[in-house]
């Protein structure tokens, strides 16, 4: 009888919206990922108590669609984790605090869901911490600030997920990494007295075509992402890992020291991924006042690719964006749409499925920008002139496309050439680009044109030392031995810490039978990097065919010299042993030849010169 | 079959008789009046877990120190009934909140001021009217929409309009923030 009147008075009505029966479903997929104790959000919403002190502030956020944030427009490309309410949803939120926001009986409560703690792909094979926390003041703008990690490793690995824990998920709105290895960001650091340096977007210097080709990327409430197995990208020793944080002030101050946990594979690679950026920063130049500035770009595929995800990247007052794919049919195929731009809330999307996309088909980026007073995000007020560049102030226009090349061999060559000469097309005195080109060119065998265009990098920048030093190369692999040798010689003047360049010197110079000068650049090699085998290795055969020039002139204790600092360099050589000891013979110290001889028999057995040499020593 | 009405009736009763409009509260649980004396109060209403409110504790800060040597007091509200007096004692240490803390359980003072989220203004003039009730300044537009600095200081102005003894300029702005629970 109790438990009859009990349900007759908390029953809900006919039609009436409970938590437990409508709300908690939605707030346990849209919300609990990020407003859960410990997360990104100001405040937890899996209970009633939570959600009904949150009541009216959630039927604004979600109807202002400011909450769950979630930029892209439904209906132009499916995205994985999408996390956009639909509008009965919306409406259902609506109606519940309408009607009361009622309970409802606790039968109907569906489980809560479940929340890995810490790490949320395990133990990490190796964790990059910051160095020390970076202290973020209480108040001011947003602020955009890099962290350089250096990697303990001792040999290559490949990373299959990287999880970032940004360490004060309350300031931090999302986070990136960049890899950078040519150590090239360290010496930015700290410059300013504070850990990290600042900037929006990090240029890296690198002088190999080894374009980054994932997204690595961190925004509240979204899980690592884990590559498939056959796409782990190459961790090389020496590489430093470049955290790009967006910071935003709480109102005191607040410490933040981010972690990066790296997870490995012993697989090597199948599939190579590209990221394509689509940008026109040369066409920005929007005048204080213009509403609805437009930068545009376009860029026709020399292949078939599968598009993996999207990026699309602006400053404060982007306003609007476009990304579409025109087929060679003349079909249009929608990548992404955002109507309401906002920087706090940009991120990676992954498709769910791949998106295929034959060769010659077009890929555009559009982006609008409302530089007027009546846009509240604009940074500058009155408005001012707005042009490219790595402040909050200033924009940029970009639109990244991960993309895999279909077919046989490494089509990301063929890919970055069309790029290299697409952007080549909107900015023609570009230096580096003239420099990519002629390096792609180089490693595609068109040696001529590679030659043409570092050429014309160097008349516009004779100090490149990096497209000296690939112009080197070019004329090297065209037998212009002569003209490599100056090219390297100016590149290393210009650079004397070049190593790539100090050991091409080495070999061209070693071809034409110069091996003590060679024998130079390689020390200045090991001097840079000692722990370089190639180059270790090529200064031991020098300084053995430095020795055997010494010994053909009867030069015997300069010749041992040599052969001693060889066999010291390169233990591991039968030959350099049995050389070694047949010097130290001719100058009379018979017993350390014997020494050598042995050894040289240690290491290969069936060295005959040795066994002779042996026989002889011991007459 | 007797209803639980008498039960309910019974446990309503005391509470009309002791307080007709029960007072918002110090830390401590002593009713507190924020209106007495011959000064200019401004109220300032807020809530622990509001991004809104705390990104402005810089702004009160400064606020404070500027008119509080000309006598305005400072009263820092926190309207939501279920939150803890310890996490208001932590949260106000936390982000340095000047003047003096309030809870205001029953809502008393967000009925009288008409404020509706946080952070919200009330400024009350020294004869006791309430001379202005809205925003601190202009950074928010909407949810999670900001400039990047102010360029209109409403309460601000409303202070020094008090301290001349003029009418404030605009006697409410609409503020943006968290709402303040339990609001119909």
């Amino acid at each position: 009888m109790r438990g009859l009147l009990f349900l007759a008075v908390t029953a809900p009505l006919a039609g009436q919206i409970t938590f437990n029966r409508h709300v908690a479903p939605l707030l346990f997929e849209y919300c609990a990922p990020c407003h859960r104790p410990g997360e990104a959000a100001p405040f937890p919403l899996p209970t009633y108590r939570d959600a009904r002190q949150h009541a009216q502030q959630i039927v604004k956020a979600t109807r202002s669609r400011y909450m769950p944030p979630w930029l892209p427009e439904p209906g132009y490309g499916e995205f994985a984790g999408a996390r956009r309410l639909g509008d009965d949803q919306v409406r259902l939120l609506e109606q519940w605090v309408e009607q009361g926001a009622a309970e409802g009986p606790a039968t109907d409560l569906p489980p809560a869901p479940r929340f890995t703690e810490g790490w949320q792909l395990g133990t990490p094979d190796l964790v990059v911490r910051m160095p020390r926390p970076y202290l973020l003041a209480a108040q001011g703008g947003d602020v955009f600030r890099n962290f350089v990690a250096p990697v303990p490793l001792t040999e290559t690995r490949y990373v299959r997920a990287v999880e970032i824990r940004p360490g004060n998920k309350r300031v931090v709105h999302h986070a990136n990494i960049l890899i950078d290895r040519k150590q090239s960001s360290r010496r930015r650091d700290e410059q300013d007295g504070e850990v990290g340096f600042a900037g929006m977007n990090v240029i890296l210097e690198s002088d190999t075509f080894d374009p980054e080709s994932h997204f690595l990327f961190w925004k509240p409430g979204t899980p690592p992402e884990v590559e498939p197995e056959d796409m782990a990208w190459r961790l090389d020793p020496g590489t430093d890992l470049v955290l790009n944080m967006h910071l935003q002030p709480s109102g005191k101050l607040e410490p933040i020291q981010a972690a990066i946990g790296l997870y490995f594979t012993h697989r090597a690679p199948d599939r190579l991924p590209m990221l394509l950026q689509l940008d026109n920063d040369g066409a920005l130049d929007i005048p204080p006042g213009k509403r609805d500035f437009l930068a545009a770009d376009d860029f026709r595929l020399p292949l078939d690719v599968e598009v993996l995800g999207v990026y699309p990247h602006a400053h404060y007052i982007g306003k609007q964006m476009e990304g579409f794919a025109t087929l060679p049919d003349g079909s249009k195929r929608w990548l992404i749409r955002i109507r309401d731009w906002d920087i706090n809330w940009q991120a990676v999307y992954r498709y769910t499925k791949p998106v295929s996309l034959p060769k010659g088909t077009v890929l555009s980026m559009r982006w609008w920008y409302d530089n007027s007073a009546a846009n509240p995000r604009n940074p500058s007020r009155p408005p001012r002139r707005v042009r490219a560049g790595d402040r909050s102030a200033d924009e940029m226009a970009h639109f990244w496309i991960q993309v895999v090349p279909r077919g046989k061999g490494d089509g990301r060559m063929v890919l970055q050439e069309a790029l290299t000469r697409h952007k080549l097309r909107k900015y023609p005195r570009d230096v580096a680009l003239h420099y990519n080109l002629g390096a792609v060119l180089l490693s595609l065998g068109k040696t001529e044109e590679a030659v043409g265009r570092l050429r014309e990098a160097l008349g516009i920048a004779p100090d490149h030392a990096a497209a000296r030093n690939s112009l080197g190369a070019a004329l090297e692999s065209q037998g212009k031995l002569e003209e490599a040798i100056a090219e390297y010689q100016r590149a290393v003047r210009q650079d004397p810490d070049y190593a790539d360049a100090h050991y091409n010197l080495g070999n061209s110079l070693a071809a034409q039978g110069r091996f003590e000068e060679a024998a130079g650049h390689y020390r200045e090699v090991l001097r840079l990097h000692p722990g370089d085998t190639p180059a270790r290795k090529r200064l031991a055969q020098v300084l053995q065919a430095s020795g055997g020039g010494l010994a053909s002139r009867n030069q015997w204790s300069e010749a041992v010299t040599r052969y001693r600092e060889a066999v010291a360099l390169d233990p591991e050589d039968a030959d350099g042993h049995n050389n070694l000891g047949a010097a130290l013979a001719r100058v009379g110290n018979k017993g350390e030849a014997i020494a050598c001889f042995e050894q040289a028999l240690r290491l290969q057995p069936g060295h005959e010169a040795a066994r002779r040499n042996l026989g002889l020593a011991r007459r | 079959m007797r209803s639980s009405l008498g039960r309910r009736f019974l446990l309503v009763a005391p509470l009309l008789a002791w307080a007709q409009e029960p007072a918002a509260v110090d830390l401590a649980g002593t009713p507190a009046d924020p209106f007495r004396g011959n000064q200019i109060h401004v109220l300032l209403f807020l809530r622990t877990d509001c991004p809104i409110s705390n990104r402005y504790a810089p702004e009160i800060q400064r606020l404070h120190q500027r008119y509080a040597p000309a006598g305005v007091r400072f009263w820092m509200v926190y309207p939501n009934r279920e939150e803890p007096v310890e996490a208001i004692r932590r949260h106000a240490a936390e982000y340095n909140l000047p003047g003096q803390i309030l809870r205001d359980p029953h809502q008393t003072l967000v009925k009288k001021t008409g404020a509706r989220v946080t952070p919200e203004a009330a400024v009350y003039a020294a004869d006791g009217r309430l001379v202005y009730r809205g925003r601190i300044d202009d950074r928010y537009v909407d949810l999670g929409k900001s400039r990047p600095a102010a360029a209109r200081h409403d309460l601000a102005a409303a202070i020094d309009a008090a301290l001349a003894g003029k009418p404030a300029a605009h006697k409410t702005t609409r503020a943006v923030g968290c709402f303040i629970s339990g609001l119909r």
